[in-house]
């Protein structure tokens, strides 16, 4: 199973990265902007992409309408990962097609995304290269 | 006319004009307002005195009030000086009838003063919401900016604790245990100060619906069951049946999980918690009763300002937003919240709700 992370902050990037390493122990790719995960993801070729929203330059919306064109990424699951989890956020990543958006903070929030990514894991079927 | 009238030296202005709008007497306190002639006013219609603002407001208001009523009283009205200054004066009016016909006497206070001082009041108000908004605005801003690094903290400890990652010892164990404690409390204070910020700039949208009051204390008991047991507490509930409140269920939620936790808080072990439900006219009255030590009557409206809490018992854990956050979202669904207690017997905090229609 194959993760892209993207999250301006390297920091939470990086933690999330690690997390769902050692947890999980999935393949991840960590990117810094939605550019850097845009050149990324044609490569890649994830199961599962988690996006921070609020990001300098082409954001984590526009980034997964971005991603979405790609055929191979259309149907797979998008998360959104932001500190700002407003009702308006929430409405357009929906709109866009995010399955999930999970609050930054905390260790809820963390589990949450934990369990999401293993239940992706066991309901999609996993593309073999 | 009649010189050294009593009228002519009040400190007030004073005229009289009939029922057609004609002007039969002035004193000279106006007269000297105005900066006019007793011969320019008196015989002259009264809407010469009058803005033309005020010549319609008088012929829709005050006239026809003096006619129905025979009087009107406390009313603003400007007249304009002869330089073509509007002056602001309260008015009050009396209808006499005569032989002579009706004579509308009229007493004037200038509000000059006045005025200025409600402009300055109304400055100070506004100034007053752009800070209190502002304020809003860096909280929310502020807890907003500060999940991201506590997002990183969780996660790191999570990754470190996790087997996988490799062996731990106990002083390691117990040091990552007390990291995840404290991060999980901050994640608390930030998500009380960002739903604080939120009720009080009004941005609270409540999405209210008949929310039946049943499900609602289930609901609530159904979560905060565990911690009810683990502090040795009995738990009872009186309700009068298919009671329904309009509300938001997830903010009436909070409302009780709020109180009820704080009823919990407070009360010492083999004490009990009672949640009484009852319709009254056409509120709900919703009662989150403990057996806890109660509240000093001179703290039972401070526990509702943001950032009180009870110093007693040493207990804390918040910021003491909860209360503050309680009720303000309880007035944002037109409902309220009240606290009863007596030191030693306990306390009772009331939520109030508007009762579905039947």
């Amino acid at each position: 199973m194959r993760v892209l992370i993207v999250d301006d902050d390297h920091d939470a990037a990086d933690s999330l990265a690690a997390l769902v390493r050692v947890v999980l122990d999935y393949d991840v790719c960590v990117r810094y902007s939605g550019e850097s995960a845009i050149a990324a993801a044609g490569d890649y070729r994830p199961d599962a992409v988690v996006l921070d929203i609020n990001m300098p330059g082409v954001d984590g919306l526009q980034t997964a309408r971005i991603l979405k064109r790609d055929r191979r990424l259309a149907r797979k699951p998008f998360i959104a990962h932001t500190a700002a989890d407003s009702a308006f956020v929430r409405s357009v990543a929906s709109r866009i097609g995010f399955r999930e958006v999970v609050p930054k903070g905390g260790e809820a929030a963390v589990s949450d995304l934990i369990d999401m990514l293993s239940d992706i894991e066991h309901s999609e079927p996993m593309e073999h290269r | 006319m009649n010189a050294g009238r009593v009228v002519d030296g009040a400190p007030c202005g004073y005229f009289v004009f009939d029922d057609q709008g004609h002007v039969l007497d002035v004193n000279d306190t106006l007269l000297a307002w105005l900066a006019a002639e007793r011969a320019q006013v008196v015989g002259a219609h009264i809407d010469l005195m009058l803005p033309p603002a005020g010549r319609v407001f008088h012929q829709t208001h005050f006239f026809p009030l003096l006619r129905l009523n025979g009087r009107a009283d406390e009313m603003f009205i400007a007249l304009r000086t002869r330089s073509g200054q509007d002056l602001p004066f309260l008015a009050s009016a009396a209808r006499r009838e005569t032989p002579d016909g009706a004579r509308n006497e009229c007493v004037l206070l200038p509000m000059k003063e006045r005025r200025r001082h409600e402009a300055e009041i109304l400055a100070a108000r506004r100034a007053a919401d752009v800070a209190n908004e502002a304020k809003s605005r860096f909280l929310s801003m502020m807890s907003h900016d500060l999940r991201t690094p506590l997002q990183t903290i969780v996660a790191t400890t999570k990754a470190l604790s996790h087997p996988r990652h490799g062996p731990l010892n106990d002083v390691q164990r117990s040091d990552l245990a007390r990291i995840e404690r404290a991060s999980g409390e901050l994640l608390r204070l930030l998500t009380d100060i960002l739903e604080f910020s939120r009720a009080g700039s009004g941005r609270v949208q409540p999405n209210i619906e008949d929310v039946g009051v049943d499900t609602a204390l289930d609901r609530a008991e159904s979560l905060l069951r565990p911690q009810i047991d683990e502090a040795g507490l009995a738990y009872e509930r009186h309700e009068q049946a298919s009671l329904r409140v309009r509300a938001d269920s997830d903010r009436l939620q909070q409302i009780l999980l709020n109180l009820m936790t704080n009823a919990i808080k407070y009360t010492p072990r083999g004490g009990c918690i009672s949640v009484a439900a009852a319709q009254v006219d056409r509120e709900v009255l919703l009662h989150i009763s403990d057996t806890g030590p109660g509240i000093p009557a001179g703290q039972l409206d401070t526990i509702f300002e943001p950032f009180v809490q009870l110093d007693a018992h040493g207990l804390q854990g918040g910021v003491g937003l909860g209360l503050a956050i309680s009720r303000e979202l309880a007035r944002a669904m037109e409902g309220d919240i009240v606290a009863h207690s007596r030191p030693g017997d306990g306390s009772t905090f009331t939520l109030a709700l508007r009762a579905s229609a039947p």
